[in-house]
């Protein structure tokens, strides 16, 4: 008898384990709801939606009607998050239990949450070496932060909010002593726990922090936004990785939104376990759809590539698949280009990805008041989230839609791309002195089979080592690249292209200059 | 000498025209119809060696010590983070150590070496898995809990007797002996990191029959602890 107890145990862990799940309950409409913008939202959130054009009193704004939470609320084991942008119920609930709440007059339908893994977009972190204080010269100056910081620019007034896993010692570390003193981080929330802590767990966000914010022990800037607002919320368990994270990234999106957040940083993307290649079209997962809703709210979202350049898996997770995201590749500080774990664009779809690029290995701040190297596109995205609050200072009027598009024309590879740099790492020059052509940097000639090109020449001595690379791609007729690839010069000479195919256009990018061939 | 230095030049103009470095190149598009879902299924080989403690079974022998090579196939499922279930097969050979006492039928010579009951299994599995911690692309920390049940398809008795004294037989097998169930069930845990696996069995069925005075009540060794390697990354 005792045996078969065992056995029966066994099989019923098994089972109950299968049946119960986690569902999103999307409902019909909100009848009945009332809403008042003036008190939901922080003036930031109003001012925001003022400047975007936007009403105050948008239907997705609306909270889930208490009625229909209520009602869906008896019939299933329990219930968590209602999402007001969607209209939706996070509940745990049986099939069957499912099919009772199927039947109510006011489900539209019922969705599975899934198991989502989070993947957060960081690596080892390594302690300072000799060049380490080259490594945090050039991740900020690399995007020109001297002419921002110089007129003051440095992100006051722009608030942004950072999703991640946890911000231990934020509260104590020297590099953030700053932010204390002038009260700039303005709330933080615990999605995973329900509470305002967030100066504990894992130190993957006090790590991102300090790459939009942190101040190195010379006190030499280790991200562009050092006056900026911060609104901190974890959203990742860390080491545990429960059904709920999706739920907290798009509890932590509406929080955002009310808070005022003009900015999103999230370094973490989702990736196997749920997901197909194919479905990172920006519009399969709940959260690059939320990513998306949050930049109709004026809210431009910030996102890791992702560390999976170098793995089966190799494009860009979600929601860093999503439109209207931007998504941060990473470069090597060494070689100047892409860092061989980033991941790769274009999306399912075929819509360019990573949108633009920052060092993916940067000097942060740790735990225990330290300092490390840091591997991961995690530390290049808010990188980009530091450069984008100092773009928005300038130009506050900006709306989500124009900021997005500046950022990008700002890239050094400008109008150039490919699907390793995007296009490239912002240059703040831009926002100073607008879109420069490039001078004519080399020429071409037309051979039987191939091209010869013969780029100006910059002495070894003379050159940086980024200004030796000559970049092309191969775009097709739907506007998908083929190939791309660099090719680094030596001191003299020039070099074979192939001859693009029919119906493909072969660029080149030199020294700031494009220059397109076809047949 | 002017064709060679000629000759000399030309190489000198395409050795500085090929000297650009692709340094580097990438697929576009084609690339990601090669990629597949990330693995919510997978199969993998594995190779497990256990041990048993020694075993009082009865009054007439005793194990004394025991010995197990399992080599299988594991097919996996994974239910969203948490749980995954799943099933194997395998192939498991254990050896026993048999240490009789006077009395003890396998004893039948004075000058017996060493005495083993050696048994080949094919094992079916079903287990319920739960993970724990971060996996990335690896099969992470996990907690098996499983039931199984295996057919005995060889059961030997080898002994090695001191040829000192008998010099034409130093080894004798008898092969498929009959005193051993052929069909047996029970428990299996499994604590895993990845690749390198702690594994646990209790057998819940019998082993030997008591079809001679001497088995009455005789038992194998009911529970095995191993070490059990993943032959995945």
């Amino acid at each position: 008898m005792r045996k078969f107890s065992i056995l029966f145990l066994v099989l019923f862990l098994s089972m109950n384990a299968m049946a119960q799940s986690w569902h999103w309950v999307y409902f019909t409409d909100k009848e009945g709801v009332s809403f008042n913008p003036l008190e939901y939202f922080h003036p930031k959130a109003l001012e925001r939606r003022a400047k975007e054009g936007l009403p105050l009193d948008h239907i997705t704004d609306y909270p889930v009607s208490e009625v229909y939470i209520d009602a869906v609320s008896a019939s299933v084991d329990s219930v968590s998050y209602s999402s007001r942008w969607f209209n939706a119920l996070s509940v745990y609930a049986q099939p069957w239990q499912l099919e009772e709440v199927s039947k109510l007059p006011f489900v539209d339908r019922i969705e599975g949450m899934g198991g989502l893994k989070v993947s957060l977009s960081g690596m080892e972190v390594e302690p300072l070496v000799e060049d380490s204080d080259d490594i945090l010269t050039h991740q900020t100056q690399t995007m020109g932060a001297d002419r921002f910081w110089e007129p003051g620019i440095r992100g006051k007034g722009v608030r942004i909010a950072i999703f991640d896993a946890g911000f231990p010692d934020v509260d104590t570390h020297p590099a953030f002593e700053h932010l204390r003193e002038n009260n700039q981080i303005k709330a933080t929330y615990d999605f995973v726990q329900n509470g305002k802590k967030v100066y504990a767990h894992s130190a993957h966000g006090t790590m991102v922090l300090s790459c939009i914010s942190g101040r190195y022990s010379t006190g030499k800037f280790m991200g562009l936004a050092q006056d900026a607002e911060f609104l901190l919320a974890r959203t990742e368990r860390g080491l545990l990785e429960p059904f709920s994270e999706e739920k907290n990234w798009l509890a932590a999106l509406e929080w955002a939104d009310k808070m005022g957040a003009d900015i999103v940083n999230s370094s973490l993307g989702y990736t196997y376990h749920r997901y197909y290649p194919r479905e990172m079209d920006g519009k399969t997962s709940l959260v690059s759809r939320a990513a998306n809703m949050a930049f109709s709210k004026g809210i431009l979202v910030i996102n890791a590539a992702g560390n999976e350049g170098s793995d089966d898996w190799k494009v860009v997770g979600t929601p860093a698949d999503a439109e209207k995201v931007i998504s941060v590749g990473g470069i090597d500080p060494e070689t100047h280009y892409h860092i061989s774990f980033s991941s790769y664009g274009p999306t399912a779809d075929g819509r360019m990805k990573p949108n633009l690029s920052a060092y993916g290995k940067t000097m942060v701040a740790k735990k225990k008041g330290e300092y490390g190297i840091a591997n991961g596109t995690s530390f290049a995205s808010p990188l980009v989230a530091g450069f984008a609050a100092c773009a928005k200072q300038m130009a506050p009027n900006l709306t989500a839609e124009e900021l997005k598009s500046e950022l990008e024309a700002s890239g050094s590879l400008f109008p150039f791309y490919d699907y390793a740099h995007g296009y490239g790492v912002p240059q703040s020059n831009y926002f100073f002195e607008g879109l420069v052509e490039g001078e004519p940097s080399f020429s071409w000639t037309l051979n039987d089979e191939t091209i010869t090109v013969s780029p100006k020449i910059i002495t070894q001595r003379e050159a940086q080592k980024e200004e030796r690379y000559v970049y092309y791609h191969y775009e097709n007729a739907s506007g998908r690249l083929v190939s791309y690839g660099i090719y680094e010069l030596d001191a003299t000479g020039s070099f074979e292209v192939k001859i693009p195919p029919k119906g493909q256009v072969l660029r080149l990018h030199y020294l700031g200059y494009t220059e397109e061939i076809s047949r | 000498m002017k064709k060679s230095i000629i000759l000399v030049a030309f190489a000198m103009v395409t050795g500085s025209l090929s000297a650009q470095t692709l340094i580097f190149e990438e697929k576009g598009w084609a690339a990601d119809t090669t990629l597949k879902r990330g693995e919510n299924t997978y199969t993998h080989p594995y190779f497990t060696v256990y041990g048993m403690g020694d075993y009082f079974i009865n009054q007439n022998f005793s194990i004394g010590g025991s010995i197990g090579f399992d080599f299988g196939l594991r097919h996996i499922r994974e239910f969203g983070n948490r749980y995954a279930m799943g099933g194997a097969f395998s192939v498991d050979i254990a050896s026993h150590r048999v240490a009789d006492t006077d009395l003890g039928m396998f004893k039948t010579q004075d000058n017996l070496v060493k005495e083993n009951l050696e048994l080949t299994h094919l094992h079916l599995e079903y287990f319920n898995r739960f993970t724990f911690g971060k996996s990335g692309d690896r099969i992470g920390n996990f907690l098996d809990l499983g039931i199984r049940g295996y057919r005995t398809v060889g059961a030997d008795v080898f002994a090695e007797y001191d040829p000192g004294r008998y010099t034409s037989t130093a080894e004798i097998r008898a092969k498929n002996v009959n005193f051993v169930y052929r069909w047996h069930y029970g428990l299996t845990a499994r604590l895993g990191f990845n690749k390198f696996v702690v594994t646990g069995a209790m057998r819940l069925s019998e082993s030997l029959k008591s079809n001679a005075p001497y088995l009455t009540g005789a038992e194998l060794p009911k529970y095995s602890l191993g070490f059990q390697i993943g032959l995945h990354k």
